[in-house]
């Protein structure tokens, strides 16, 4: 089952772009919500997206379900495009990749017992017949951790974590080759979140999935990914392995951001790294560098223009080239 | 840390409630104790359903009318301010006790401007006009880091962000100085970074005005830093409390324990 990391991503995206027509005061202005992401996920691997509010993390994941469309972009699940397909070859698609949304209350339908929300994807996607869908059905949540009882249980009827086992449950019906996860725990107490982390980890292991697991919460983001990219304003700031973002966070918002994390044992905390005032409003972003007015180590230079993505390391890379040339100067010394 | 040391600026001792449903009698508090230390921080911790919230709103006298108290006090200067009526209430909350609640943007009144909200809540405490309110007012929103808060004032709190609206809040708050300070969930639904600058400013605000504080949080990492003692409550129960340095690194109880190993991910087999 194991894949090399050069075999070909599970999903591949290349120079997203999601552009919104927002009415303000009457006039029309333009919104660029997601400005050239490109990400790759291979099977069994874990990519974490991860930023504040209103940092595109989730338009990204909607672009790449096709719940909105984007503006500019190449989307491929498992080699497959989907930015150019019809409703009906995007609704054969969804047999391959499958989202967990945030709040399971919202996200399941509420007049629909377990067993049909679990059953009707494999209607839709398998050629199982309903006492196969029903058998599969019951599969299902003993894969999640749930029993035969809660199959004609309506969500109401279930807790918040169970509610987000039934999400989960739903999403992997079709063993789906890519699973988009956006905050699956961000609703659940901590003894619930460590259940469902558990559960999404053992699913992988067995199906080798590929994840891309949408999170604000960092501490979980550390414990679960091998990658991870951060997300300011629409646009990829930095990404690297896990390893690479928690221990040499380069970009001045990746350093604030994770030294605003509290932290239960004093040898964990970081000293905070402090960025001026709050994230404007993305219609106020200039043509340089998203963060000039809140960063620190801002130059007259990252104002003129837009910095890009260029490498700290062959898996690290990050979006400020105030500090790339310093790391090129405290090197070349 | 008993209930009813002399440190203490509140204390409940043994207080219990619940709610009548139609299958019976629901105790929600059962037999809780624990002071508030004077001029400390104290955090209430506990996961959904383990009462925190409605034993911050007994304190204020907030709990819903439906909550029925079956024993204990609640003890402030010398009374027993559970037994207390609306009319009683009303002269400490706001003036002795202050609350700030979760979601700042929803817990603001909507069509009132947020000056209005602030003068309002000075005249009702204290003996000034108008003007000197608007004064206080400013200074307030000044001290919690509200940028331009003349205009601010104009302004209504739709028009605020989640950060600033918990800014606003806490301007509220403590605009009658208040002794006690009970802060529910007040970054929860916060991105990380203006979490670590409101913790920062309430901390400060805290320990500048010698207020006593209590916070109502599920997260312990907020806890472990910012608070000096913690009441770990589970189903109603207060399962552990003491000071919080020896709670977060050697629980007795078996849930504290429990409760560490979920938040430091002990339990995940990755």
């Amino acid at each position: 089952m194991s894949s090399p990391k050069s075999h070909s991503p599970a999903l591949n995206v290349v120079g997203l772009r999601k552009e919104f027509r927002v009415k303000r005061g009457g006039r029309a202005r333009t919104l660029v919500a997601v400005d050239s992401v490109s990400i790759d996920v291979h099977p069994g691997e874990t990519v974490a997206l991860v930023g504040e509010s209103g940092s595109g993390k989730s338009t990204v994941a909607r672009c790449i379900v096709r719940l909105v469309d984007p503006t500019a972009g190449a989307v491929a699940v498992h080699g497959r495009d989907m930015v150019g397909m019809t409703h009906r070859q995007l609704s054969q698609a969804y047999g391959d990749v499958q989202m967990v949304f945030q709040d399971p209350n919202s996200s399941l339908n509420p007049r629909m017992t377990a067993r049909q929300i679990l059953t009707e994807p494999l209607r839709l996607h398998t050629d199982m017949n309903k006492s196969a869908r029903n058998a599969r059905a019951a599969e299902l949540l003993s894969m999640v951790g749930l029993g035969k009882e809660h199959l004609d249980r309506y969500p109401a009827e279930l807790s918040g974590g169970q509610r987000q086992r039934i999400g989960i449950a739903r999403a992997i019906a079709v063993s789906p080759k890519v699973l988009l996860l956006d905050e699956p725990t961000a609703s659940l107490d901590v003894s619930v979140r460590g259940q469902v982390l558990e559960i999404l980890h053992q699913l992988q292991q067995q199906q080798q999935m590929a994840y891309l697991f949408i999170s604000h919460d960092l501490d979980v983001v550390r414990r679960i990914s091998d990658r991870v990219m951060v997300m300011y304003l629409g646009a990829i700031v930095e990404s690297g392995t896990t390893e690479e973002i928690f221990s040499n966070p380069t970009h001045p918002y990746t350093k604030a951001l994770l030294s605003a994390v509290p932290q239960i044992d004093p040898e964990e905390r970081r000293e905070r790294f402090r960025l001026e005032g709050e994230i404007p409003s993305p219609f106020d972003v200039g043509a340089g560098c998203r963060l000039d007015n809140r960063c620190p180590l801002v130059q007259p230079s990252c104002r003129a223009e837009r910095p890009v993505l260029a490498p700290v390391s062959p898996t690290h890379e990050v979006a400020c080239p105030v500090v790339l040339n310093g790391e090129r100067i405290a090197q070349a010394v | 840390m008993t209930a009813t040391e002399p440190g203490n600026l509140l204390s409940v001792c043994g207080f219990s409630g619940g709610f009548k449903t139609p299958s019976g009698f629901k105790y929600v508090l059962d037999d809780v104790s624990f002071g508030l230390r004077e001029s400390a921080m104290t955090a209430i911790v506990g996961e959904t359903g383990s009462g925190k919230s409605l034993l911050a709103l007994s304190m204020m006298g907030l709990a819903a009318s439906t909550f029925v108290k079956t024993g204990g006090s609640i003890e402030y200067a010398g009374a027993d301010i559970s037994t207390y009526d609306d009319r009683a209430y009303r002269r400490i909350r706001g003036h002795d006790f202050a609350m700030a609640f979760q979601d700042a943007r929803a817990a603001l009144n909507p069509v009132i401007s947020v000056g209005r909200q602030l003068i309002d809540a000075c005249r009702a405490h204290r003996r000034v006009s108008v003007a000197q309110a608007q004064e206080i007012a400013e200074g307030m929103l000044r001290k919690v880091h509200v940028p331009e808060p003349a205009q601010r004032m104009r302004q209504f709190p739709h028009e605020f962000s989640g950060g600033m609206a918990q800014r606003v809040m806490l301007a509220l708050a403590l605009i009658c100085q208040p002794k006690l300070l009970i802060l529910d969930e007040p970054t929860t639904g916060l991105d990380v970074t203006i979490q670590a600058d409101i913790m920062e400013l309430i901390v400060d605000l805290v320990s500048s005005n010698g207020m006593t504080a209590c916070l109502i949080t599920h997260d312990l990492g907020v806890v472990a830093e910012t608070c000096d003692d913690v009441v770990v409550m589970y189903r109603g129960k207060v399962r552990e409390t003491g000071p919080c340095a020896q709670i977060l690194q050697q629980p007795e109880d078996l849930y504290t324990q429990q409760l560490l190993r979920s938040s430091r991910f002990e339990e995940l087999s990755a």
